[in-house]
């Protein structure tokens, strides 16, 4: 009896061991899969048909990242969109251009917004619609852990001469795989 | 033998115990956690409260048992997602996942830049195991589940239950089935971030043909976790109520509301062997491993 016992104890003990660390989601704990967002300024002013800015867009300028840096194993860029903090005159419109470069000036995307009001875009930003050749060009460049930055500059062409103001935020979702 | 039961109880909480401290949680507000971690909740009480009868026959003199229960939870897929609540100005024109959902969290664009949520474990079903006692005396049985305090990281885990079940079908002459009635409470607590409490009553029936016993059962229950844990905050966020660190507590209520139980039992000498599907917010099936004395 104390044989049958024995083993019949070491088969449930057998079903549970393999229940929850074979076939478990012990796995799924492992990593962790966070989209952070970072927000860079863009600042132009003047009286030219045409206002240009560029900013460095850099991973180390988020808390998220910096306190798991040392545990990545993917970062990609989820989502990127352009949003108008502030512009003078508000009827003000114009084409804006919006390109994302490595630091040694090779493009990684370019993206029109064609007849754009930037007033319209202040409560409501524009999310850029990447095609996947676009995010795989990126997410190339991110795969190697140690480039953290990118270049973003926003042209705006087509303006009507005289004095106005145009800042603006471009905010981006990078979204990164780490160990737990 | 002690240790070695701890171990296999420890690997069982384990996938329970990573979650109420992994950084999912840490990303999502008062207002939010409640829609990613509801499914979370809904299987520990389905899970919990899982495996408390396969038979509703009560020895009218003495018995004894011990036993090792599996459980199997599937989660349907729309406990998957969850619709959060976003500050003014947002929209959640998408749903973004639970604790089960895809890994990849959703992200709202808005005026003050994007806010975005965790991602989950990309799992629809998960295991639980536990073991427990039973002690019957004249018509009524007693049923305990108890884990001894294991040290977890830095954390201690530890788990208790208690039930009691009555005959009712010994007041009944002639009565071709078994009829019991039972209450359940169960408390589990990892540490000080998670600390839930389930509570059972369920009516049962059983009929006997040889070696096989058919059960079934109409159960209620609720389930009920307290959390707590630290919202990490973005120091670059332009939204103000998501610049700080601060310290969140919320009670979270699984969906578990009710259940049906049906399931069947072959008895070999003292050894009881039985299989149950449960059809409630989320499916269970139950196997389990009985030593009856």
């Amino acid at each position: 009896m104390k044989k049958l016992f024995m083993r019949s104890f070491m088969f449930a003990a057998a079903l549970l061991f393999a229940l929850n660390v074979n076939g478990c989601i012990l796995d799924a704990f492992d990593t962790l899969t966070q989209g952070f967002p970072i927000s860079v300024d863009i600042n132009m002013s003047g009286t030219l048909t045409s206002l240009s800015d560029s900013t460095t867009v850099n991973l180390d300028d988020s808390d998220f990242y910096n306190d798991n840096q040392d545990k990545i194993k993917k970062i990609e860029l989820l989502k990127i969109a352009y949003r108008t903090t502030e512009v003078v005159p508000q009827t003000l419109s114009g084409n804006i251009t919006l390109t994302v470069k490595q630091p040694n000036n090779i493009v990684l995307f370019s993206k029109i917004i064609s007849n754009a009001t930037p007033n319209n875009y202040k409560d409501t930003p524009y999310e850029l619609q990447l095609t996947q050749s676009e995010i795989q060009s990126v997410n190339a460049y991110l795969g190697i852990l140690s480039n953290k930055t990118l270049i973003a500059t926003v042209e705006v062409s087509g303006l009507p001469a005289g004095p106005k103001t145009l800042n603006a935020k471009i905010d981006v979702v990078f979204e990164m795989e780490y160990d737990l | 033998m002690r240790r070695t039961l701890q171990f296999l109880i420890l690997a069982a909480l384990l996938c329970v115990q990573v979650n109420a401290q992994d950084d999912r949680f840490s990303q999502l507000n008062e207002e939010n956690v409640a829609g990613f971690a509801k499914p979370l909740v809904t299987s520990l009480g389905m899970g919990l409260n899982s495996g408390a009868f396969h038979t509703a026959d009560v020895s009218s003199t003495f018995g004894f048992g011990i036993s090792f229960r599996f459980m199997y939870i599937m989660v349907p897929d729309d406990q998957r997602t969850f619709t959060p609540t976003l500050p003014d100005g947002y929209t959640a024109n998408e749903s973004t996942p639970t604790f089960y959902g895809s890994k990849t969290g959703a992200s709202y664009a808005g005026p003050g830049g994007y806010i975005t949520f965790p991602g989950g474990v990309d799992e629809s079903a998960i295991p639980f195991a536990m073991p427990q006692i039973t002690a019957s005396f004249m018509g009524t049985e007693a049923l305990i589940r108890f884990i001894p305090t294991i040290k977890a990281g830095e954390e201690e885990i530890s788990f208790f239950g208690i039930g009691i079940k009555h005959s009712i079908s010994q007041y009944i002459p002639l009565m071709p089935l078994d009829i019991a009635a039972q209450v359940m409470y169960n408390k589990i607590k990892f540490g000080s971030i998670v600390e839930g409490t389930n509570i059972v009553f369920n009516a049962q029936a059983s009929k006997s043909f040889g070696l096989f016993t058919a059960y079934g059962g109409l159960q209620y229950e609720s389930s009920k976790f307290d959390v707590n844990y630290t919202f990490e905050g973005d120091p670059y966020s332009q939204i103000p109520e998501f610049q700080q660190d601060r310290k969140i507590s919320a009670e979270i209520e699984g969906d578990n509301n009710f259940r049906f139980i049906v399931g069947g039992t072959i008895r070999l000498a003292v050894i009881a062997i039985n299989a149950d599907l449960s059809l409630g917010s989320q499916t269970v099936v139950t196997t389990g491993l009985s030593f009856e004395f």
